[in-house]
């Protein structure tokens, strides 16, 4: 059995000419943990965008799970993104006329595999281990920064996908609400979740397994940080590693 | 500077801003619309008056009549300026056989058909006249007045929705022995009986012609016209007429002013309501998309707003940027909806003009069109500075920090989806949703279905066999007049036998027999006034009171509410009657709606035996067995059986010949409305979803990263806007079906020609074809404009 859950073979993409991605390839494992670094610019949104089915890259391949997403009818890629991939961004970008609970079961009623009581104890005891079963009726625009980013975890979560993927997950937040957030990240990566995010912080990037280091819409080199438990250590590593890279 | 911002906004939402013009000049098109053709109406009417001069007060007579008595009232009378007596001769339709020309210059109508037809089936008194001196003179369309020369004829402009009398048509009229020719050589148009809604209608003749047939053919009437300083002087002089103890001729209904100027006028005049409804309504829904615009303007420029405010320009400075371009826009409309109302006021002044005489534009008439246009940019800069007031109340932190931004608090649904186990979620979004900016469509609907039912329903209420009732007169198959005029009795019983051997036959079940008296009642100033009575057993039944009900002893009356006015009396009241030689006491059982006779009217059972007959009818009614073709046939028998000298017709008939004109003209607006309202939904949905799209494209961004299905992105798009439309078709048809008789109850008490209240039709099922047709557009409109959402690019929107 494949080990990769993500392959991506020579990719490109440009807009109206320019290049913002230029022949990058990489493999990702099931289960792994990986962070995409760069300086703003570089191409690490475009790139997310372009590997996870949500835009299309302008030259080589992606497969997810063995699957062409290049082949895939918009149906299929939809399924994808609602069943096997989780996706969290920099704004929650929640649905303001539902509550923190609805928005997190509402992809699982789109689903529609599960019944509504079994969405609703798994979306509760989500919401319990990430800590905001408190605020679960709670507006959407009435809690802090950091629920709501735990609550979109949560709703990335709550179809149990097969990957990941995080867009400055925590670039919103101030330093303990980035901390919480990663807490619980690692804890789902631990879990065997795969996570691929981009992030332009080291603190954040030092909880993977690897980091890919982009430049210029190409990748410079690669760190593997490997399962060190030393949270110290790994940092350093990284810091010394990104200095080379020129960070 | 407001241009250069209006451009740049116009590059970016071109849709929005395109959308805003177009209503604004809808809006501005229908108010200068309304505008013009009322004035147009007026000064029409005027101009023609000012050479046409109808008479302020007008009293038909049939029979003898005393001109020495007439002049030696008048002569005593002091406000009165002139008076004529006008002879005319009365022919029937069935006399008058109208014959295409040979040339072929002529069409021959459609409904004729036969390249000679009569006029047997005209409603209106017909009657032949010679042109006036300078009092009541007829007209041409230039209004010039009309000279005949021997052997032509003018014929009545309104026949012609009727008939379609050319000119070079020969008119050949044949009475008794009596036959003679007329060549058509023109168009009458006649100051006072230009109404279908008139009981008569004058054909010009020659003095030659008219001389040589007076006497010899048909039946002699008069009419008696009188003329005053002040036209408001006319009913006093009727009053003082009527009381004469002089021998005055009243054989024959009485007229004044006013009811002839409102009878000219009422066609015209629907057509201006139904026009002035569409454009009210139409203001409403520019005023409601500008507020929504704004808003999301406003909430989309939040952060350069709060900048601003935290640079220091004042409100009243950053308020002015937004009405800045709102004014640009707004001058744009005004003058490109005063431009598309000046032809398209053509078009609907068509029957102005057909009726009044051609009325060209000048400064007076454009002037008051100028004053609506610059009313309504009032009104749309005033409603625009106020929705833009919030942008005073919000903080710099509101815009800047919290970015609660200029909107209330809104809270999510707490009993949400996760509680709920019968409705499919994207219904439940779809019902949550609509709470949060889906009022504009809620109001369209709202505002559309009531604007699109009303028109109809009161063409519906028009065309309605029960509208008869606003006409004095109860529902019945056949209604069978005896004219006025020599030979009255003889003639009645006639007809009472030819109808007795109808019912022997078993060709009709019944009839009723009415017979008008024209009697003097006292008011509550115990002054004296003619009054019309239907009498018979029956006489008030079916119908529609205002208050009370029909008379149901010999000593009760009935009063139409105009009669009930003049003599200050209501239900409950008595009322003395000078009858058969006395003073007899009546007491008011009821006052009902009646347009006919100028509105004063009364029913009672008593038959006054000792007063001699006016007119003679009798309402029939058919088996049950008869259908449609038998009651043709039978109103054919009776007319072949009885001759000339009665009107037979069946009740749809004499609505429609009465009312045609009128319902046509309603009919054309509602169908106006239609087109109106169904190009508004499209064009405001279109705007609504385009905005929408735009201020939540994060949130749509969202679900597609989320992998929800483009199918239930679609649905959660529709179902918000097909549950506010629906609601909003509901609530407007109820309001339409609740208030719409109510809003033109009012528009007719306030004409004051009899009518007061209106009271819709029983409601019919294709009338729900109208919200249904609206929801259907909703739901095509929007599935088309919801399928941009696969346009959404997730990358470019997620993170912003």
């Amino acid at each position: 059995m494949d080990q990769n859950i993500l392959e991506v073979k020579e990719i490109g993409k440009s807009f109206e000419g320019t290049e913002v991605l230029r022949d990058i390839t990489f493999q990702i494992e099931k289960g792994e943990f990986v962070a995409v670094m760069g300086r703003s610019g570089c191409g690490k949104s475009t790139l997310l965008y372009s590997i996870s089915g949500m835009d299309d890259p302008t030259g080589g391949e992606v497969l997810f799970e063995g699957k062409r997403l290049a082949e895939l009818p918009e149906k299929e890629l939809e399924k994808l993104r609602l069943n096997r991939m989780g996706f969290i961004f920099q704004k929650a970008n929640f649905l303001k006329n539902l509550s923190i609970e609805d928005n997190i079961i509402f992809p699982a009623f789109q689903s529609g595999q599960k019944s509504r009581q079994q969405i609703v104890k798994e979306a509760e005891a989500l919401m319990e281990r990430m800590g905001i079963l408190s605020v679960a009726d709670h507006d959407v625009r009435k809690v802090s920064g950091g629920q709501l980013q735990r609550a979109a975890i949560c709703r990335a979560m709550i179809n149990q996908p097969a990957i990941l993927f995080g867009d400055e997950p925590t670039g919103a937040l101030n330093s303990s609400a980035t901390r919480e957030v990663m807490d619980i990240l690692e804890k789902i990566h631990q879990d065997g979740t795969t996570i691929l995010l981009v992030t332009h912080d080291a603190r954040v990037a030092a909880r993977a397994d690897r980091v890919i280091y982009l430049e210029d819409g190409r990748i410079k080199d690669e760190c593997l940080l490997g399962k060190q438990e030393e949270k110290k250590s790994r940092e350093k590593l990284l810091m010394e590693w990104l200095e080379k890279m020129g960070f | 500077m407001y241009l250069k911002l209006l451009k740049n906004d116009f590059k970016k939402n071109p849709w929005n801003n395109a959308i805003l013009f177009l209503l604004m000049s809808l809006s501005v098109m229908l108010a200068v619309s309304v505008c013009l053709i009322l004035v147009l109406l007026f000064t029409s009417i005027s101009t023609m008056y000012e050479t046409a001069k109808p008479p302020h007060f007008l009293q038909m007579h049939k029979g003898e009549l005393s001109q020495e008595a007439i002049d030696e009232f008048n002569g005593s009378y002091p406000d009165i300026v002139h008076w004529q007596t006008v002879p005319m001769i009365d022919v029937y339709g069935e006399e008058l056989t109208i014959t295409a020309n040979d040339t072929g210059n002529s069409e021959t109508s459609a409904n004729q058909g036969k390249g000679s037809y009569t006029l047997e089936d005209c409603r209106l008194d017909i009657s032949l006249v010679k042109q006036n001196e300078s009092y009541d003179v007829l007209l041409d369309e230039n209004r010039n007045k009309l000279i005949m020369s021997p052997g032509k004829i003018g014929v009545p402009v309104i026949l012609l929705e009727q008939y379609s009398m050319q000119k070079g048509d020969i008119i050949t009229l044949k009475s008794g022995n009596v036959e003679k020719s007329f060549e058509i050589a023109a168009y009458v148009y006649d100051g006072q009986m230009n109404s279908t809604l008139c009981s008569s209608t004058r054909f010009l003749l020659s003095d030659e012609d008219f001389d040589e047939l007076f006497g010899t053919v048909g039946e002699t009437e008069y009419l008696i016209e009188a003329y005053f300083a002040d036209s408001g002087a006319a009913a006093a002089y009727q009053t003082a007429y009527e009381q004469s103890k002089k021998d005055l001729p009243k054989n024959g209904q009485a007229v004044t002013y006013p009811i002839l100027f409102l009878l000219s006028a009422m066609t015209d005049i629907l057509t201006a309501m139904v026009i002035l409804l569409t454009g009210v309504l139409l203001i409403a829904i520019a005023l409601l998309c500008l507020r929504y615009s704004i808003l999301a303007k406003v909430e989309e420029e939040q952060k350069e707003i709060g900048t601003m405010k935290a640079l220091g320009i004042p409100g009243k400075g950053i308020r002015g940027l937004y009405l800045g371009e709102i004014r640009i826009l707004m001058t744009a409309g005004c003058i490109s909806g005063f431009l598309l109302a000046l032809p398209s006021v053509r078009v609907l002044s068509g029957h102005i003009s057909r009726t009044f005489g051609r009325q060209q534009y000048s400064l007076t008439l454009l002037l008051p069109a100028v004053l609506t246009c610059m009313a309504v940019y009032g009104i749309v800069l005033a409603f625009s500075g106020r929705v833009l007031g919030r942008l005073r109340k919000a903080t710099i932190a509101d815009l800047l920090i919290t970015e609660k931004g200029f909107g209330r608090n809104k809270t999510a649904a707490k009993d949400g989806i996760h509680k709920c186990r019968m409705i499919s979620v994207n219904w439940l979004l779809g019902f949550w949703e609509v709470r949060h900016g889906y009022g504009l469509i809620f109001g369209l609907l709202l505002i559309v279905t009531f604007l699109m039912v009303v028109p109809c329903r009161m063409v519906q209420t028009m065309e309605h066999e029960e509208f008869i009732t606003y006409m004095g007169s109860s529902v019945c198959d056949l209604l069978l007049e005896v004219e006025q005029g020599a030979g009255l009795e003889e003639r009645r019983t006639e007809a009472e036998k030819q109808l007795q051997s109808e019912r022997n036959q078993g060709y009709i079940s019944g009839f009723e027999e009415m017979k008008r008296v024209r009697l003097q009642a006292q008011g509550a100033d115990k002054e004296l006034t003619g009054i019309h009575i239907d009498t018979g057993k029956n006489a008030g039944k079916g119908l529609k009171y205002l208050t009370g009900s029909a008379p149901e002893t010999e000593y009760e009356i009935a009063l139409s509410c105009l009669m009930a006015e003049e003599l200050e009396k209501t239900t409950g009241n008595t009322l003395i009657l000078l009858a058969e030689g006395k003073a007899q006491e009546f007491l008011v059982s009821g006052i009902y709606q009646d347009v006919t006779s100028g509105g004063r009217t009364a029913k009672a059972i008593r038959n006054f035996d000792g007063e001699p007959a006016e007119q003679y009818s009798f309402q029939v009614m058919l088996t049950q067995e008869s259908g449609q073709t038998a009651e043709e046939d039978i109103a054919d028998r009776l007319r072949e059986n009885l001759g000339s000298g009665y009107s037979i017709e069946n009740m749809e008939e004499f609505v429609a010949q009465t009312l045609g004109g009128v319902t046509g003209q309603v009919r054309q607006g509602a169908v106006c409305a239609m087109l109106i309202g169904i190009a508004l939904t499209i064009l405001i949905v279109l705007l609504f979803l385009k905005l929408r799209m735009a201020r939540e494209v994060t949130a749509l961004s969202a679900k597609r990263a989320m992998g929800i299905p483009f199918g239930a992105m679609v649905r959660q798009e529709l179902h918000p806007i097909m549950i506010a439309g629906g609601l909003g078709a509901l609530f407007g048809e109820l309001l339409a079906e609740y208030l719409g008789d109510d809003l033109i109850s009012l528009f007719f008490g306030a004409l004051g020609i009899g009518l007061k209240r209106i009271v819709f039709a029983p409601f019919d099922f294709w009338l729900l074809g109208i919200p249904a047709v609206l929801l259907f557009t909703l739901m095509t409109v929007c599935s088309l404009a919801c399928r941009e959402l696969r346009q959404i690019r997730v990358a470019e929107h997620c993170n912003e």
